[in-house]
C-alpha cells in the first residue's frame, strides 16, 4: 500500500542513519587504538548512502514523470575505511611506539565526529517526523469513511 | 444518474489532488531520507502548477475559438484540457547544489513542505467527508 511505503521509505533513512551513529561510535570509542587485528592503528570507518531504486529518474534529471515515482528512500551501500595519514604522536613509552618514539594513533578527529553525530541525530529527527506525517495523513484518510 | 453523485468536476480533482498530495507525501520522505546522500538531487511534486495552467486555459478558451472532435480521425482544435485529467507528476531538480558533495536537499524547506502538505491533505479529507456528508442528508432528508 501506499501509505505503508511512505512509511518504509522515511524507515530506511531511519535504519541508514542508526547504522551511521554506530560506526560514529565506534570511531570515538577508538580514539585511541593502537592495536588492531589488520596490525597498526584503528582506521576511521565511514558509511557510504545511496537513493534506493530511482535509476530512471536519477540518470535523466529536469525530465518531468508522471507517476509511478521510483524513489524508495536510501540504503547503505558500504562502510569503507578513511585513507588519511594516521597521527604521529611522540610517546617513546608507549609500547608500541616505534623506534624514533612517535606511535601512529587513529585517524579519528573527535570534534568531525561529534559534527558527524550531530548532522545524523538531526537526519534521524527528521525522518521521525516524516512518519509522524504519514500516520497523521492515514488517520485523516480513515476519518473519511466515518 | 447514481455515477454523477459522486464523479462531479470538484469531486474528481479533489480525488487527484490527494493522489497528489500522497505523492507529495512519499517524495519528501525520499528526499528527507537521501539528506546526506552525496550528490543526491532533490525531486519536486507538479500538481499546482497544471492545475493552475488548466485552469488558466479554461479561462482563456470562454472566448477563443474550438472544434468538436466526433470522430477519432478529427484533430482537436483549441483542446482544453479538462480540470479532473490534471494528474500530479514529479521531475528531478538537478540544476542546483546545496553543498559540495552535490546534495541539494534543503531540510528546512523540506520539513516546510512535510507540515504544509499534511495539513493540505487533511483538509481535502475534510472537504471529501463534508461533500458525503451533504449526500447522506439529500439522501435521509434529515
Amino acid at each position: 500500500m501506499e501509505l505503508f511505503r511512505t512509511m518504509a521509505i522515511s524507515g530506511s533513512a531511519l535504519t541508514a542513519e542508526r547504522l551511521r551513529l554506530d560506526v560514529i561510535a565506534n570511531n570515538l570509542a577508538n580514539v585511541n587504538t593502537t592495536r588492531t587485528a589488520e596490525g597498526g592503528p584503528y582506521r576511521r570507518q565511514e558509511v557510504v548512502f545511496a537513493p534506493r531504486g530511482e535509476q530512471v529518474q536519477w540518470m535523466y534529471p529536469g525530465i518531468e514523470s508522471d507517476p509511478p515515482f521510483r524513489g524508495r528512500g536510501v540504503r547503505v551501500v558500504g562502510i569503507q575505511g578513511d585513507p588519511s595519514a594516521f597521527k604521529r604522536v611522540y610517546d617513546p613509552g608507549h609500547p608500541d611506539a616505534d623506534a624514533t618514539g612517535y606511535v601512529s594513533m587513529p585517524n579519528v578527529n573527535v570534534v568531525t565526529e561529534m559534527v558527524d553525530l550531530m548532522a545524523a541525530t538531526r537526519a534521524y529527527e527528521a525522518n521521525v517526523a516524516a512518519i509522524g506525517a504519514a500516520k497523521a495523513m492515514a488517520t485523516s484518510a480513515l476519518d473519511i469513511g466515518r | 444518474m447514481i455515477d454523477r453523485l459522486f464523479s462531479s468536476t470538484s469531486m474528481s480533482v479533489i480525488t487527484n489532488a490527494l493522489a497528489a498530495s500522497r505523492l507529495q507525501a512519499e517524495v519528501t520522505a525520499h528526499n528527507l531520507a537521501n539528506v546526506d546522500t552525496p550528490g543526491f538531487k532533490r525531486t519536486e511534486v507538479l500538481f499546482s502548477d497544471r492545475l493552475a495552467a488548466a485552469l488558466r486555459a479554461q479561462g482563456g478558451a470562454r472566448d477563443a475559438l474550438s472544434g468538436a472532435v466526433t470522430d477519432p480521425k478529427h484533430i482537436a482544435i483549441g483542446d482544453v484540457p479538462r480540470l479532473e485529467d490534471v494528474q500530479a507528476g514529479t521531475v528531478v531538480r538537478a540544476e542546483t547544489s546545496l553543498r559540495p558533495d552535490g546534495n541539494n536537499v534543503d531540510l528546512d524547506a523540506e520539513m516546510v513542505k512535510l507540515t504544509e502538505n499534511t495539513v493540505l491533505y487533511q483538509s481535502l479529507a475534510q472537504i471529501v467527508r463534508m461533500q458525503l456528508a451533504q449526500l447522506r442528508t439529500a439522501i435521509t432528508g434529515a
